[in-house]
């Protein structure tokens, strides 16, 4: 028996923080199949997933050989663990100093990730005047933060 | 005189470097006068809280922004331990930083689980003829530790805590800070905050803010 499979997975994630347990897309698959004869004449079932899921069984199981790319495996997608946010909201020109060294003009750096950690963040507009504050970064979490700065 | 100081204390608060007393006693909500100093206080409301800090005081503690304003030649020694607050007929001390710090770092750290979606869309073709499916897959997810659970996230909590918070110190000046008193939630309206000093005690009359 011949059997071809075509599989294309796509695996998109959610991955916000929060506190309380909460619905999330684990990914969308989609995939195609080719066989010479109905697959439920076949060995099945084939069915691979996170618990009870075998949604193809008998037609198609995409995860079946893909297994190793199967989000389940991976225990889930997280961006970033362990790092916190900065968003700054600055004049775009404005330059941006983290603990005294430079880190960029504000327009580059509208999200600013680190390490959780206590910064000196201080934001410089073209006319010298400055803004400054100690900012307090945890992990998961992000901080907004309005640079008002003269440009 | 008043813009200045207004000044002073924006520049202060923005730069993270303890909190000044404001510049006149009538600044703040409820004041009241002892021989030795005079005790005033505002209730910081939630939103300003969480504004200003990164840890997640909100909604478990209630901030107060407490200033003790020595008299002329005298000196006040400040212990928190000194400070309660009475609410809902219980008197409930400030927490100390450590605390509050290792307490949210346990609870985010604990976690939670997702219930995770997998839709799905498959094609099967062949000399059999073609056969469409779609299915969603549920599971649940690994646990997922909260925003600010590592031992680092606790530090720096710490830290923000006690740069804001009112220090033990012996006063000779006037001294602010804030204190964080695990209320939790109230349907009270007002609440009292009370000061028992070897010099004269002071309690103030302070409102609960609203809910927005």
């Amino acid at each position: 028996m011949i059997r071809r499979y075509l599989l294309i997975s796509i695996l998109a994630v959610s991955a916000a923080f929060a506190d309380k347990p909460r619905v999330r897309l684990g990914g969308v698959v989609v995939g195609a199949n080719y066989s010479s004869r109905p697959a439920w004449y076949g060995p099945g079932p084939w069915g691979y997933g996170p618990g009870i899921y075998r949604p193809w069984w008998g037609l198609y199981d995409p995860f079946w050989t893909s297994s190793y790319i199967h989000p389940a495996l991976y225990g889930g997608f997280y961006t970033g663990p362990n790092m916190g946010e900065i968003k700054l909201d600055a004049p775009k020109d404005a330059s941006v100093y983290l603990d005294g060294a430079f880190a960029g003009v504000a327009n580059k750096l509208k999200t600013i990730s680190l390490e959780p950690g206590i910064y000196e963040l201080n934001v410089k507009g073209t006319s010298g005047e400055g803004y400054r504050k100690k900012v307090y970064v945890l992990s998961g979490k992000t901080l907004n933060i309005r640079a008002e700065v003269k440009p | 005189m008043r813009s200045v100081g207004i000044a002073l204390l924006a520049y202060s608060i923005a730069s993270g470097d303890g909190l000044p007393a404001r510049s006149q006693v009538a600044d703040y909500a409820a004041k009241a006068e002892t021989q030795k100093f005079v005790l005033a206080a505002d209730v910081i409301p939630p939103e300003q809280v969480k504004n200003e800090f990164s840890t997640t005081l909100v909604p478990q503690y209630q901030v107060l922004e407490v200033a003790l304003y020595p008299s002329k030649g005298s000196t006040v020694d400040i212990e928190l331990l000194d400070f309660g607050l009475k609410v809902d007929g219980r008197l409930i001390r400030p927490a100390s930083s450590r605390t509050i710090a290792a307490m949210i770092q346990k609870k985010a750290s604990q976690g939670s689980r997702d219930i995770v979606l997998y839709p799905g869309v498959g094609v099967s073709t062949g000399t059999w003829g073609t056969g469409t499916n779609v299915g969603v897959g549920v599971g649940v997810g690994p646990n997922r530790p909260g925003p600010a659970s590592t031992d680092r996230d606790r530090r720096v909590m710490e830290t923000e805590l006690d740069d804001r918070g009112l220090e033990d110190r012996t006063a000779d000046k006037p001294v602010a800070g804030y204190l964080y008193f695990p209320v939790g939630e109230t349907k009270s309206s007002t609440m009292e905050l009370v000061y028992q000093h070897p010099d004269g005690d002071a309690n103030l009359t302070l409102e609960v803010p609203k809910k927005k």
